[in-house]
């Protein structure tokens, strides 16, 4: 097998809390990612599955282990782990076009070439009739488009996702979700996605881990039934609804009978 | 604007107009610029009507109230005699001690904004400071630097500088760590976060403190004129007080006023073009 594109070995994350007792946030984790590969993790809240995504991106430090990507060790934030936050995270000051290409005037990229690419990725996120508004003047679901063009327009080798459409009505994030296929097949985008939603992590991925709460770690892994191309039948699927519903109930148990019942399901999905 | 967006701020516009008095007065509800200028006119209206009423009635004697038409008198004699250089100097006094104040506050606060150890350093001491009252330190400013134009221009600075710092370190601490990290990770230098995420994020809350504390000079304005002035609107209307001409003191509280009003309007003015993204009908 290739080296991946990101390697992720016994990371974890401790904070020393405000009565200066340490608080466990992130129990070890290891998790390989390969080149146009689409991972999600699912957890429930507070078990530390954004601080792995933050660990990550580089803006916070684990406490252990090591991550590479393409096989190089890196620390701290850089324009080649791009990330799409659950907040909204425009700049108020700049219109669509110049939010998209933010990254790229930072990198001293010229006018031209900065215009040309923030076009098309308009063209693909459905903004080009937005290149002038500002984000105070779109929705939720425009502006995360927007965020999503933003993150992709400095070409990263992974791109990072923490419940971006976590704030989106279920409409919107419907669509955000089929929007978020077409662009990741046509782009061959690395994705590593965080979020809550069962749904979501089976229709988008390739592979969906699942984390137990607090201190949060990796105890199930799931690969969603379906050909990606054909997903949105498959999201109806028995297999699919079936997978959903032994999540579902992992999710439900606390986090060692989690452990417990890994061994089983974990089998009886690979099936 | 989208042609969408333009079409459903006419509806919403139309929709303000057809509203009753009763639905005009519902808790936040929004009017339209026009019902915002009447409801503006009229307050000035009442309060003229309300002047006009008690002095030319003569229910309040002349000297405690006088009448409309004796202050617009005092005004065009003192326009003959010294108002526009009065207006002058003290314009000059406010500016310079608002500009000083500004230009080493603003930088400052922004480091306190951004820095723990600098504000720790910092903060504290100016919390304490900013409760001390800017006419106690009179005496102190004349023993200092003499009653010069510098004392003068010292008392505003005092009065604003330390209020300013906190204010801005406020502005510096609201932008959101998001907006940072985001800038970071498509790969922004510590310089680069500076220009590009801090400085036009922090504008619309500097201008807007700026505002506010050119408001604050001129309070000052008229406490630095009563160290050994002999010119500017403070000193005119301190010394109209001496011998109770009431209508000349009116003149003057009427000025500073107006041109206060101005410098307010001149600043929405700049907000609204340096900062279009921004609300700018904040009040103070």
């Amino acid at each position: 097998m290739d080296t991946p594109r990101l390697s992720i070995q016994g990371i974890s994350k401790r904070f020393v809390g405000r009565a200066g007792t340490e608080v466990e946030a992130l129990a070890p984790v290891s998790l390989s990612i390969c080149q146009g590969e689409f991972v999600s993790i699912i957890g429930p809240s507070g078990c530390g599955k954004s601080t792995l995504l933050n660990l990550v991106a580089g803006l916070a430090t684990p406490t252990t282990g090591r991550m590479l990507l393409d096989g190089e060790p890196f620390e701290g934030p850089c324009a080649d782990r791009g990330v799409v936050f659950q907040k909204y995270t425009l700049y108020p000051w700049l219109d669509v076009q110049d939010n998209i290409s933010f990254g790229l005037k930072l990198a001293g990229v010229s006018a031209a070439a900065r215009r040309e690419t923030a076009h098309h990725f308009m063209g693909e996120m459905g903004l080009l009739e937005f290149a002038r508004a500002y984000p105070a003047q779109l929705s939720g679901g425009m502006q995360q488009r927007v965020a999503i063009a933003r993150a992709l327009a400095v070409s990263p080798k992974v791109l990072l996702m923490d419940e971006p459409f976590g704030a989106l009505d279920a409409q919107t994030r419907e669509s955000m979700q089929e929007l978020l296929l077409r662009v990741r097949s046509a782009e061959e985008m690395t994705v590593l996605f965080i979020t809550h939603d069962i749904d979501e992590a089976l229709y988008l991925s390739d592979r969906v881990h699942l984390m137990s709460a607090r201190p949060g770690q990796i105890v199930a892994q799931f690969d969603p039934p379906g050909a990606r191309h054909e997903r949105d039948q498959a999201r109806t699927s028995p297999e699919f609804l079936a997978m959903r519903r032994e999540i579902r109930a992992l999710l439900r148990h606390n986090a060692t009978q989690v452990e417990e019942m890994v061994v089983s399901i974990g089998s009886a999905a690979r099936q | 604007m989208s042609e969408r967006a333009i079409r459903l701020r006419g509806h919403q516009l139309a929709a303000q107009k057809r509203r009753s008095p009763a639905q005009l007065f519902a808790l936040r509800a929004e009017i339209s610029s026009g019902q915002y200028g009447g409801i503006a006119v009229a307050s000035f209206a009442f309060v003229l009507a309300a002047w006009c009423a008690l002095s030319f009635s003569g229910l309040v004697s002349a000297y405690i109230l006088p009448t409309p038409t004796a202050v617009v008198g005092s005004f065009f004699r003192l326009l003959g005699e010294s108002l526009g250089a009065d207006m002058g100097m003290s314009l000059y006094r406010v500016w310079m001690g608002f500009l000083v104040a500004a230009a080493l506050a603003i930088p400052l606060g922004l480091v306190i904004g951004l820095s723990k150890p600098v504000e720790a350093f910092v903060e504290p001491m100016m919390g304490f400071v900013r409760y001390t009252p800017a006419a106690a330190f009179i005496p102190l400013v004349m023993v200092w630097l003499g009653i010069g134009e510098t004392a003068k221009i010292a008392i505003i600075f005092i009065g604003t500088f330390f209020q300013m710092v906190l204010v801005v370190a406020d502005v510096a601490r609201a932008v959101p760590a998001d907006l940072i990290n985001v800038s970071l990770t498509l790969g922004a230098k510590p310089r680069q976060v500076l220009g590009h995420v801090l400085l036009p994020a922090t504008l619309p809350g500097l201008l807007d403190a700026c505002r506010v504390m050119v408001g604050w000079a001129w309070t000052y304005l008229v406490v630095a004129e009563l160290v050994a002035a002999n010119s500017g609107l403070g000193f005119r209307i301190m010394k109209a007080q001496r011998f109770l001409n009431t209508s000349d003191v009116f003149v003057g509280i009427l000025v500073i006023g107006i041109l206060g009003l101005a410098t307010d309007l001149a600043f929405r003015a700049l907000a609204a073009r340096l900062v279009p993204w921004a609300a700018v009908h904040r009040a103070a």
